[in-house]
């Protein structure tokens, strides 16, 4: 009599399946959103202190803002490193707007 | 065909097990199990995210070592775990008097203890060099207490079978692992000496020191202060001295300057990078009042007193940034709000003082990767 008050088998099952579905969504879940690094590299800005003209470069190990870089390719005077950045990987060789 | 009365002793069967199986759970949920059970799935995820920390810290500390075995240094592991376990004790709190010198005086003594170590491994190498180093070895330093305090929770949690204390630890353990994945990423920057977002402040009073006409420079405990003629005033620009890892004294050396011009001065404004909430920009601007440092006490306390004393207005403009986006290279948006920054700055000073006075400008910041 006692087992009669159960409910049958069907039922169990469903409920295992459930239990396992939602086990595996909690073990998967994390992993499915975890979202990619974006890489970063880093870029420098040399300006013209004469004509104005700006170039971005590679960053070269040891430079840093307000070091003298050489000669503007237009008018010849004297560029400077005027800003050290990173930026993602993917966006680095976009024109400079 | 099946026997009729077999499966149904089949069904019964199976109907026992099922009966056991519950009455087994509800046995477990009265004797608490499933806390144990939850708990050992902490420890688990505790365990792993150690494990992760760990191989980041040793990897930062080979790199620091080897950075240090480029500049002769024959046993850098004595010093990187030299400088890993240092540590200063923070003054008496319970006796207020005299308690920002008491501050200064030991974040002052633990910047030189660790100034003169680096220069006893390092003679030969340059002020430049030796300040990247030190900061290296300070974020190194941060990532082995973070480690060790982590390390030291999960073993009296499990020694103690306290599940409350791995709960917490569980709980704020992702928070622990952005800082230390950032600190990790800062040390690359560190290293190689390029400016960080925290440099905002200085980049902004470098700009203005580029466009403004100098008049006379000056360096007093690792800061610079340049005066320049810039928009008909008369402005003096305080920045740490680069291109080197250095903070500086900026707030020591506006009092000081405050004093010497005897509070002559129109206008006070501090420039730094601020850690934004969730919801903001990278790279946006916000201008406000008060000093705007984010240092133990000392140095914002100075800022403070020397414009309360001549009743100078003291406002603030703030880059904001994330916490990662601070300490590791300066991102193209916080570079371009530097910039707007700049335009921002020109607008306070022109809405709030005439032509021919005193303002003074502080670059706040690490000026590393920064001229001037």
């Amino acid at each position: 009599m006692f087992a009669m008050q159960f409910p049958p088998n069907a039922y169990e099952l469903i409920a295992l399946i459930m239990f396992i579905a939602i086990m595996l969504y909690l073990i998967v879940e994390p992993m499915l959103k975890k979202p990619k690094k974006p890489e970063y590299i880093t870029r420098e800005l040399v300006q013209c202190e004469k004509c104005g003209y700006r170039e971005e470069k590679d960053y070269r190990l040891g430079d840093y803002v307000g070091l003298e870089y050489g000669k503007c390719p237009k008018c010849g005077g004297p560029t400077r490193v005027a800003g050290i950045y990173s930026v993602e990987k993917k966006k680095a060789f976009k024109p400079l707007t | 065909m099946a026997d009729p009365s077999a499966l149904l002793m089949d069904v019964l069967k199976a109907q026992e097990f099922s009966q056991i199986l519950w009455f087994m759970l509800v046995i477990m949920i009265i004797n608490l199990v499933y806390q144990r059970i939850q708990t050992y799935l902490w420890i688990a995820d505790i365990e792993m995210k150690l494990n992760t920390i760990s191989a980041l810290v040793d990897s930062d500390k080979e790199r620091v070592s080897t950075a240090l075995r480029n500049y002769g240094v024959k046993t850098p592991e004595l010093l990187v775990e030299r400088v890993s376990e240092f540590f200063a004790i923070g003054p008496v709190e319970i006796e207020p008097i005299d308690i920002i010198k008491r501050l200064d005086h030991i974040l002052r003594t633990e910047e030189s203890s660790i100034k003169r170590l680096v220069e006893i491994y390092m003679p030969h190498a340059s002020k430049h060099e030796r300040s990247l180093i030190e900061t290296s070895l300070a974020i190194v330093g941060a990532l082995h207490q973070i480690r060790k305090i982590i390390q030291h929770y999960l073993l009296l949690g499990k020694s103690e079978k306290n599940w409350i204390l791995l709960m917490q630890l569980y709980i704020q353990l992702p928070s622990i692992m952005k800082f230390i994945i950032a600190y990790h990423d800062a040390v690359d920057a560190f290293i190689t000496g390029k400016p960080i977002g925290d440099g905002a402040g200085p980049l902004l009073a470098h700009n203005l020191i580029k466009r403004g006409n100098v008049l006379s420079t000056k360096v007093i405990e690792e800061t610079t202060v340049t005066e320049v003629w810039w928009k008909d005033r008369r402005v003096f620009v305080i920045k740490a001295e680069g291109p080197g890892s250095n903070v500086g004294k900026p707030g020591k050396v506006l009092g000081d300057l405050v004093e010497r011009l005897n509070g002559n001065v129109s206008l006070i404004v501090t420039v730094d990078a601020a850690l934004k909430l969730e919801s903001e920009e990278t790279g946006s601007i916000a201008e406000g009042v008060g000093a705007a440092i984010g240092d133990p006490g000392p140095e914002k306390i100075a800022i403070e007193r020397a414009a309360a004393k001549y009743n100078i207005p003291l406002r603030a403009l703030v880059v904001k940034m994330g916490f990662r986006d601070a300490i590791t290279v300066m991102p193209k948006n916080v570079y371009d709000a530097c910039e707007r920054a700049y335009a921002y700055l020109e607008r306070i000073v022109e809405e709030n003082t005439k032509p021919n006075d005193t303002i003074i400008v502080t670059g706040i910041g690490n000026t590393m990767g920064i001229a001037g």
